[in-house]
C-alpha cells in the first residue's frame, strides 16, 4: 500500500501569552492529501503557522482538534510513546539547521536516526559510508561535526535522509540561508526522494525550491488560503505528467 | 531502544563532555571517599571497642578491702566465697586473688613485677590463651587456698624476654621468685582485654604458694584475698547484687549498717562504658558529617546533571524527532548518571585505599577497611548518581514531547 498522507481540520490554540489579548491560533483547520511521490510545499510569511503544522504532522505537538491520518495510523490520536514508535518507522526530517549533533562524529550522525530503528550496526554504517560518499563527504567520515562549514553540514543532514529514506520527510526551510549551489543540491535531493517515491511536506519562503513542488499550499495566519492555487498546481502537474 | 545501544550513547555522552564528566567524577568520588572513609573509622573503633570490651572481667563484680575507710575487718577472705555464691546466685563463678610485689630472676637477669596468686575461675580474668604448657588445673586452684605448689605460668611479656627462641623453651628455664624456684608450667600469649593486660607482665601462681612461700614481707593473713572477683551474667543486675555482697559480707564481718561498707565494689566495665558513650557520639557526628558529605554530592551531582541537561536540549530534541521515545532518553541519561556513579566508585576505591594506607602509616587512627567497605563505594557511587540524576530523569520521561524541542 502507497503511503497516504491526510490532514483533516487540524487545529492547535496556543494560550494567550505576555500580555496578548488573544490566543494564537497556529494552524487554524487546515485540510489537505498528500501522497507518496508527491512533494507538497506549504509557503507563506514568517509566523504563519507552517513549522507548527508540520511538528503536528510528524506527532511532535499534539492537536486541539482535527486529525492528521498517515495510512491506517491516526498519528494525532497515538500516545507519546506509540507516536515516537510510529515516527521512527515513517519520519524522515531535513532542517533549515541541518540538524546535526555537535560533538557527535559525522558518520554518527548520520547513523543517528537509525540506531533507533535497531539497525544492524554493520548496514547502518554501511548505509551511512554509501551515502556521505554519494554527497562527496567520504573523507570527513571521522570528523567531529562543529569543525564543518555550513554547506558541509548541510549535506550530512542530506546524507542522513539518504542514508535511511522514510516514506514520509519533512522539510522545515531546508533552503535558509544557502547559496544557489547548494539550493540545486536541496532541489536534487528532493527529487531524488520523490523519485524513491516518499511522500514530501516542504514548508519554505524560498521561491527557488517552491518550484520543484507538485503542490503549493499558501498559508495566512493558520490558515490554507486560495485552495484553487493548490488544485492549479495539481492540474499542470496532471497536465505535465500525461 | 536495545540496551546496548543505549549503553553506547550513554558512553558518547559521558565522553564528549570529558571537563564536565571528569568534574562530576572527581566531586561524586571525594564524597564517597569520605562516606567510606567514615565508615571505615566507625567500624574501625566499634573493633577496638568491641576488645577492649571482651574481657569477661568487665561484667565483674570485684570485691576489695575499703581503703578510704580504716576499721578492723581488713580484705575480703577466702572463706567469704562460699557464702557470696549462695547470696548471689547468679553469678556464673568466682575468684580470689593475692597479688604482692617480688623479684623475679629470669635467666641472669633480676627484675621487679607482680606476683599473683590465684583460686577458682582464675582463666576468665586473665583472657589470655596459652602459648605452651598448661594453666593451673582445678586441684591448683582450689578455693580454699589450700594448694600450695609453687607452680608458675608467666605472662606474654616476661616470656618475651626469658626465652626468645619460642615459648615452649621457656618449660625449661629457671624462674626464681623472691629467691625461690617457681616450675615453669605454662606459658600464656597476649591478653585480648585492657583489664587482662596486667597479667602479661606478671607471674601467676597458686594461691596458697603465693601466700606461704613466695610474700616476703607478708602484710595480709594467709586467707586474706587482694580481691575477689564474681563474674556475672552480662545481663545480671549488678546493683542488686552489689547490695547483697555487702549485707552478707556486714553481716560475716560484723559491721553494722551505720558504719561505712568495710569492703569497696568496683565495676571495672565504668571504662567500658564510657568508651561505648564516647562511640556512640563519635558515630553520631560521623554520620551527620557523612550525610552532609551524601547531600553535598547529590546536590552537586543534580544540578550539574540539570545543568547539562538545558546543554543538551538540541540534541534531545533531535533525538525524540528521530524517534527516540521520552523513555529512552530518559533511559540514556540514567544510564550516563549510572557510568560516572561506576567510574567515581572505582576512582573512590583507589582514593580510599591510599587514604587509609596513609592513615596507618601516619596517624595512628583504627581503621577496619574490608572488602565489603570497598565495594560499598561503588553501591554509594551509583545510588548518588541515580539519586542526583532522578530529578531530571523524570522530567524528562514525563515532559510532553512538544515542551523538549522549544529551545
Ligand atoms: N509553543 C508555542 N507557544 C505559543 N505560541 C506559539 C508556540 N509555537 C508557535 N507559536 C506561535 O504560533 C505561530 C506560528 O508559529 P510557527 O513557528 O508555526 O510559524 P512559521 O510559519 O513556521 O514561521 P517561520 O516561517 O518564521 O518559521 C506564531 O505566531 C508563533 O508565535
Ligand atoms: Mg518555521
Amino acid at each position: 500500500m502507497t503511503f497516504r498522507l491526510s490532514v483533516e481540520r487540524l487545529v492547535r490554540i496556543f494560550p494567550a501569552q505576555g500580555g496578548a489579548a488573544e490566543p494564537t491560533r497556529a494552524v487554524d483547520g487546515v485540510d489537505f492529501v498528500a501522497t507518496a511521490g508527491e512533494i507538497t510545499a506549504l509557503v507563506g510569511p514568517s509566523g504563519c503557522g507552517k513549522s507548527t503544522l508540520l511538528a503536528m504532522i510528524a506527532g511532535l505537538e499534539p492537536c486541539d482538534s482535527g486529525a492528521v491520518r498517515a495510512g491506517a495510523v491516526t498519528v494525532t490520536a497515538l500516545s507519546a510513546e506509540k507516536s515516537a514508535l510510529w515516527r521512527r518507522a515513517h519520519v524522515g526530517f531535513l532542517f533549515q539547521d541541518a540538524g546535526l549533533v555537535d560533538r557527535m562524529r559525522v558518520i554518527d550522525n548520520v547513523m543517528l536516526p537509525m540506531i533507533y530503528r535497531n539497525a544492524k550496526p554493520r548496514d547502518r554504517r554501511a548505509a551511512a559510508i554509501a551515502a556521505l560518499e554519494r554527497l562527496g563527504l567520504g573523507n570527513m567520515i571521522e570528523r567531529r561535526v562543529d569543525g564543518l562549514s555550513g554547506g558541509e553540514r548541510r549535506r550530512v543532514g542530506f546524507a542522513r535522509i539518504l542514508a535511511d529514506p522514510r516514506p514520509l520527510l519533512i522539510c522545515d526551510e531546508p533552503s535558509a540561508g544557502l547559496d544557489a549551489d547548494n539550493t540545486e543540491e536541496i532541489r536534487k535531493l528532493l527529487q531524488i526522494a520523490r523519485a524513491d517515491g516518499a511522500c514530501i511536506i516542504l514548508a519554505t519562503h524560498d521561491p527557488e525550491l517552491v518550484t520543484v513542488a507538485d503542490k503549493v499550499l499558501p498559508m495566512r495566519r493558520g490558515q490554507l488560503v486560495a485552495p484553487d492555487l493548490a488544485l492549479r498546481a495539481g492540474a499542470q502537474q496532471a497536465a505535465a505528467a500525461s | 531502544m536495545r540496551l546496548s545501544e543505549q549503553i553506547r550513547q550513554a558512553i558518547w555522552g559521558v565522553s564528549a563532555w570529558k571537563g564536565r564528566s571528569l568534574a562530576l567524577v572527581v566531586a561524586l568520588a571525594c564524597a564517597i571517599t569520605t562516606i567510606a572513609l567514615l565508615l571505615a573509622i566507625v567500624v574501625g573503633f566499634s573493633r577496638e571497642i568491641e576488645r577492649t570490651s571482651f574481657g569477661a572481667y568487665a561484667r565483674a563484680l570485684v570485691i576489695s578491702e575499703n581503703l578510704q575507710v580504716f576499721d578492723r575487718y581488713g580484705p575480703p577472705r577466702l572463706r567469704n566465697i562460699s557464702p557470696l555464691r549462695a547470696a548471689i546466685p547468679e553469678a556464673e563463678s568466682a575468684a580470689a586473688w593475692r597479688s604482692t610485689f617480688v623479684q623475679f630472676t629470669l635467666v641472669q637477669e633480676r627484675r621487679g613485677g607482680f606476683l599473683y596468686g590465684a583460686a577458682g575461675a582464675a582463666r576468665a580474668e586473665i583472657d589470655a590463651d596459652l602459648a605452651a604448657g598448661r594453666f593451673l588445673n582445678e586441684s591448683e586452684l582450689a578455693v580454699d587456698g589450700s594448694a600450695t605448689q609453687r607452680a608458675c605460668v608467666i605472662g606474654a611479656t616476661i616470656a618475651a624476654n626469658l626465652c626468645t627462641d619460642g615459648a615452649e623453651r621457656c618449660l625449661d628455664e629457671r624462674l626464681r621468685v623472691n629467691g625461690r624456684d617457681c616450675a615453669i608450667l605454662g606459658v600464656l600469649e597476649p591478653s585480648r582485654s585492657v583489664s587482662g593486660r596486667r597479667f602479661d607482665g606478671a607471674v601467676i601462681t597458686t594461691f596458697g604458694a603465693a601466700a606461704r612461700q613466695f610474700e616476703v614481707e607478708t602484710q595480709i593473713a594467709a586467707d586474706e584475698t587482694s580481691w575477689i572477683t564474681l563474674l556475672l551474667p552480662a545481663d545480671a543486675d549488678r546493683q542488686k547484687a552489689q547490695t547483697a555482697a555487702d549485707l552478707l559480707l556486714r553481716k560475716a564481718v560484723g559491721a553494722p549498717l551505720s558504719q561505712p561498707p568495710p569492703f569497696s565494689y568496683q565495676d571495672p566495665s565504668v571504662d567500658v562504658r564510657d568508651l561505648a558513650r564516647q562511640r556512640r557520639i563519635f558515630g553520631q557526628i560521623l554520620l551527620l558529617v557523612g550525610i552532609t558529605a551524601c547531600v553535598g554530592g547529590f546536590v552537586a551531582f543534580g544540578s550539574v546533571i540539570a545543568a547539562a541537561i538545558n546543554e543538551r536540549r538540541r540534541e534531545f530534541s533531535l533525538r525524540l524527532t528521530f524517534g527516540a521515545t521520552p523513555g529512552d532518553l530518559a533511559g540514556q541519561i540514567a544510564i550516563e548518571a549510572l557510568l560516572v556513579g561506576l567510574i567515581s566508585g572505582a576512582c573512590a576505591i583507589l582514593l580510599t585505599l591510599v587514604a587509609v594506607v596513609a592513615a596507618q602509616e601516619f596517624v595512628s587512627i583504627p581503621l577496619a577497611l574490608s572488602l565489603d567497605t570497598l565495594l560499598a563505594n561503588i553501591a554509594f557511587g551509583l545510588f548518588i548518581a541515580l539519586l542526583g540524576a532522578w530529578p531530571v530523569v523524570w522530567r524528562i520521561a514525563n515532559a510532553p514531547v512538544n515542551q523538549m524541542l522549544r529551545q
